[in-house]
C-alpha cells in the first residue's frame, strides 16, 4: 500500500528515468555492441552545448549505427507504444470496460485493412505516400470502432461480453477481408504479410516523422479532455448532469483513439495487448484519474514496447522475432488473468 | 422569498420513441420539496431525465426561472440543476473528495485546477452531508447509504438551485432512508434548494414532501398538497390495491396502510353507517374501516372525537357545527345514508337533547327494514341525559334490532 502511494506521487519522474535508461540500453544492443555510456556520449555530442567540449574517440561507423539505424527504431518503439497505450486508455475509459483494447475490439484490424488497402494501391511506394497509410489506417480504425460500439452497446453501457463478442466478430470479418487483399494483391503480398506480423525492423526516421504528429495531437486532446473522461467513468448520464457535452466528447475521443491506433498500425503493423496491459496496470498504480493516468500510460506504453522490442531482437539473435508475437506471448496470459478476475477493481458502472 | 414559478412545465410531453408522459402542466416554487409518485414504469424516471435536460421534450417546454432549460449551455445548466441518479454505483477507486470535487466541474476552467473556493465548497458539501471523515476513502468501498451521501454531496458542490433525485432511498434500510430524507429536508429548508424526487414509498413521500405529483397512465393523475393527493380514491385507483388512509400519529400526515388482496373480507365488503358521538364510536370506525367495509357516520358535531377519527379515515360524514343540536336537514341526509347501507350500527353513545334526533332517525331506518346492530357497553340509563326520552326510544330500537352486542369486537361476527 505504501509503495503504491509512493509510486503515485513520483510516478512521472520514475517512469521518465526508467525510460531514458531503457533507451540507452536499446541503442546499445545489436549486432555490434556499443556500451550505453558510449551511446550517451554519442547522443550528447550531437547537442551544440556539449559538442565543443567533447572529442569523439569512437569510430564514425558507431555514429551511423546509433543515429541512423538504432535510434529511429527506438524512437518509433516509444511513439507506437505510447500511441497504443493512450488509445487503450481512452477506449477503456469511454467504454468503462477494462477489456477495451485496440486489438481486441477490432480497431487494429480496421486499421490493418485500411493500411493494407493503401499498400495494395501502391501508396507506400513513394516516400511521401507514407502519409496515406496512416490516414487510411486511421479511417479503418474509426469505422471499426463505431461499428463495434454500436454492436456492443446495451442500455447506455458496453458490457464486457458484448464488447468481446462484437470485437471477435469484427476481427474475423476484417481478417478475412485482409486475407482477400493479400490473395489478390500478388505484387504486394510480401509487403503486407511481413508488415502485418508487426515489427519495427527497417523503420527509419521517416516513419517517426509521419507517426509522431498523430501521437502529439492525440496526447494534446486526451490531456484537454482528461477531466471529462474522469466524469464519463461515472456514467454518461452523470457526466451530462455535471456539464460534460457527452456526445461531443465521446465522438472526439473515439476519433482520437482511432487515429492513434491507425498511426501505430501504419508504422509497425499489428501489435496487440499493449493497449490492454498498460492502462490496466497504470490504473492499479496511480488510480483512475486521467489527469495522471494519461501521462503515466504514455510513458509505460513506451517502456513496454521498447522492452518488448529489445526482447524481440535479442532472444533468438541474430534471428529477430516479430514484435507482435512477443507482445502476444506476454499479453494473452495477462488477458486471460483479467478475464478470470474481472470485477475486483474495474467492473462496469450503472444498471 | 419564494418564486412560485421557479420551475414551470408547460404542455410537456416526454418520452423516447413513444411518449411516456403527455400534456404535463405544473409549476414548482423556489424552495419546494416535491415528490413524484406513481406505479412502476409510470414515467417517473423519464420525467426526471427530461427535467435535468438529459432527454429533450417531444413537445412543450421546461422553464427554469423563465429560461428554456433545454437551450441552456451544459456548463450553465449544471450550475443550476444537480441530479442524484438511481442505484448508481462507482466501481472506480476515486476518493470521496475526488468525487465530490467532480461537482465543481462546471466552475473549474478547462486545463485549470480547483481554486481555494472550490475546495471550500467541497469541504462544506462533505460536512453538510456528514461524510468529511470519509474524504480520503475510495468511494467503491463505501456502503450504499454512504455512497448516496457522496452523490448528494457532489450535487451540492454544484451549488444548484434545483436538486433532482431518482429514488434516493431505494436499496437503503429504514435507518438510512430516514437519514437521507432528513438531510434532504434540511437542505431544502436551510439552503432554499428546490428538491424534486421520484419516490415509490408513499408514506415517506407523504411525510417529507410539501407537494406530490401522482403520475399514472401517461398523465398527471393528481398534483397538489399531500392531503389532496394521498386519498383513498386516488391510491386505490392508481395502484389497484386495497388500502386504508390513516393519520401519522405524530406528524398528522396521511399514511397508506396496505391490505392483503387475499382477505376474504373484500368479497363481503359492506356499506355500514355508524351512529357515533363523544368518542364512543372511534374504535368501531377504525375496525370496520380496516376490514375494508365502506363506512359512513353521522350526525356528528364537528370537532367531536369520533368526527376527527372519521375525518382522518376520509369517511363520509354528516355533521353539524360544534355544540349545536342535530338539525332536521342533517337528519334527512343521515336517514338517506342509513337507507343506502347494508347495516347501521349504534355505538354506546350518551344521549342528550342535542343528539336525540339521531335515535329518531334510527327508528325510521328500522321501519324501512334496515338491520341495526346496537352496541351496549354501558346500560342506557347511565348515558341518558334527556330525562327518559332517550331510554324509551332506545328500548323500542333494541326490540327491533338485528343484534345487541356488548363489545365492539363482536360486531364483526354479526356482520359476518
Amino acid at each position: 500500500m505504501i509503495e503504491i502511494v509512493f509510486f503515485k506521487r513520483h510516478a512521472l519522474w520514475l517512469l521518465t528515468v526508467a525510460l531514458l535508461l531503457l533507451v540507452l540500453l536499446a541503442a546499445a544492443i545489436g549486432s555490434v555492441y556499443i556500451s550505453p555510456l558510449r551511446v550517451l556520449e554519442i547522443l550528447l555530442h550531437r547537442l551544440p552545448e556539449f559538442s565543443a567540449q567533447m572529442v569523439p574517440d569512437w569510430p564514425e561507423s558507431y555514429e551511423t549505427i546509433i543515429l541512423l539505424i538504432r535510434l529511429p527504431r527506438v524512437v518509433l518503439a516509444l511513439v507506437v507504444g505510447s500511441a497504443l497505450a493512450l488509445a487503450g486508455t481512452i477506449f477503456q475509459g469511454l467504454f468503462k470496460n477494462p477489456m477495451a483494447d485496440p486489438h481486441i475490439i477490432g480497431a487494429s484490424a480496421g486499421a490493418g485493412l485500411g493500411a493494407a488497402i493503401a499498400i495494395s494501391l501502391g501508396l507506400s511506394v513513394s516516400w511521401k505516400g507514407l502519409g496515406a497509410v496512416p490516414l487510411l489506417a486511421s479511417a479503418g480504425a474509426f469505422l471499426a470502432v463505431i461499428l463495434v460500439y454500436r454492436l456492443a452497446r446495451s442500455r447506455g453501457v458496453v458490457p464486457i461480453p458484448n464488447l468481446l463478442l462484437a470485437g471477435l466478430a469484427l476481427n474475423s470479418l476484417l481478417s478475412a477481408l485482409i486475407s482477400l487483399l493479400i490473395y489478390f494483391g500478388q505484387d504486394q503480398m510480401h509487403t503486407i504479410v511481413f508488415w502485418l506480423m508487426g515489427g519495427l525492423s527497417g523503420r527509419y526516421w521517416n516513419y517517426v516523422f509521419y507517426t509522431l504528429p498523430y501521437l502529439l495531437a492525440g496526447l494534446a486532446v486526451a490531456v484537454y479532455y482528461a477531466r471529462d473522461l474522469n466524469l464519463m467513468l461515472l456514467g454518461e448520464e452523470t457526466a451530462h448532469n455535471l456539464g460534460v457535452e457527452v456526445e461531443k466528447v465521446k465522438a472526439v475521443l473515439l476519433l482520437v483513439a482511432s487515429v492513434l491506433t491507425g498511426a501505430a498500425v501504419a508504422a509497425s503493423g499489428m501489435i496487440g495487448f499493449v493497449g490492454l496491459i498498460v492502462p490496466h496496470v497504470a490504473r492499479i498504480l496511480v488510480g483512475p484519474d486521467h489527469r495522471l493516468l494519461v501521462p503515466v500510460s504514455i510513458l509505460s506504453g513506451a517502456i513496454l514496447l521498447l522492452g518488448a522490442d529489445i526482447l524481440a531482437r535479442t532472444v533468438l539473435a541474430p534471428v529477430e522475432l516479430p514484435l507482435g508475437v512477443v507482445t502476444a506471448l506476454f499479453g494473452a496470459p495477462f488477458f486471460i488473468m483479467l478475464l478470470r478476475r474481472t470485477g475486483s477493481h474495474f467492473t462496469e458502472a450503472g444498471d | 422569498m419564494t418564486v412560485p414559478d421557479f420551475l414551470a412545465v408547460r404542455d410537456l410531453t416526454c418520452g423516447y420513441a413513444a411518449p411516456v408522459l403527455e400534456d404535463l402542466n405544473f409549476q414548482i416554487g423556489q424552495g419546494a420539496l416535491v415528490g413524484i409518485i406513481g406505479p412502476n414504469a409510470s414515467g417517473k424516471t423519464t420525467l426526471l431525465k427530461t427535467l435535468c435536460g438529459l432527454l429533450r421534450p417531444r413537445s412543450g417546454l421546461v422553464l427554469l426561472e423563465g429560461q428554456i432549460l433545454h437551450n441552456l449551455k451544459p456548463a450553465i445548466r449544471s450550475r443550476q440543476v444537480a441530479v442524484v441518479g438511481q442505484g448508481v454505483r462507482i466501481a472506480f477507486a476515486f476518493s470521496v473528495a475526488e468525487v465530490v470535487m467532480m461537482g465543481r466541474h462546471p466552475y473549474i476552467p478547462r486545463m485549470g485546477s480547483p481554486s481555494s473556493q472550490d475546495w471550500e465548497k467541497v469541504e462544506w458539501a462533505m460536512e453538510v452531508t456528514g461524510i468529511s471523515h470519509l474524504a480520503h476513502r475510495p468511494v467503491s468501498n463505501l456502503s450504499g447509504g454512504e455512497q448516496q451521501r457522496v452523490f448528494i454531496a457532489r450535487a451540492l458542490a454544484q451549488e444548484p438551485e434545483l436538486l433532482l433525485l431518482d429514488e434516493p432511498t431505494s436499496f437503503l434500510d429504514i435507518g438510512h432512508q430516514v437519514e437521507i430524507l432528513d438531510l434532504l429536508k434540511q437542505l431544502n429548508r436551510r439552503q432554499q434548494i428546490a428538491v424534486v424526487m421520484a419516490i415509490h414509498d408513499l408514506n415517506l413521500a407523504a411525510q417529507y414532501c410539501d407537494r406530490l405529483l401522482l403520475v399514472h397512465e401517461n398523465r398527471v393523475f393528481a398534483w397538489g398538497t399531500v392531503d389532496e393527493v394521498i386519498t383513498l380514491d386516488n391510491i386505490r385507483e392508481v395502484y389497484g390495491q386495497p388500502v386504508l388512509i390513516e393519520r401519522h400519529p405524530v406528524y398528522r400526515c396521511p399514511q397508506v396502510v396496505l391490505l392483503s388482496r387475499l382477505s376474504p373480507l373484500f368479497d363481503r365488503a359492506k356499506k355500514v353507517h355508524i351512529v357515533a358521538g363523544g368518542g364512543m364510536g372511534s374504535d368501531i370506525l377504525l375496525n370496520l374501516g380496516r376490514c375494508g367495509h365502506r363506512v359512513s357516520t353521522g350526525v356528528l358535531n364537528r370537532g367531536d372525537g369520533d368526527w376527527q377519527t372519521a375525518q382522518d379515515l376520509q369517511l363520509e360524514i354528516v355533521d353539524v357545527p360544534p355544540f349545536t343540536p342535530v338539525s332536521p336537514e342533517s337528519c334527512r341526509i343521515n336517514l338517506e345514508m342509513m337507507l343506502r347501507s347494508d347495516a347501521v350500527i349504534l355505538a354506546s353513545v350518551p344521549f342528550g337533547p342535542a343528539n336525540l334526533p339521531n335515535l329518531k332517525t334510527l327508528l325510521a331506518a328500522v321501519e324501512r327494514e334496515i338491520p341495526v346492530i346496537v352496541v351496549e357497553q354501558e346500560p342506557i340509563a347511565n348515558r341518558d341525559y334527556t330525562g327518559g326520552a332517550a331510554t324509551r326510544m332506545y328500548r323500542k330500537l333494541v326490540g327491533s334490532s338485528l343484534a345487541v352486542v356488548q363489545e365492539p369486537e363482536e360486531i364483526m361476527q354479526v356482520l359476518g
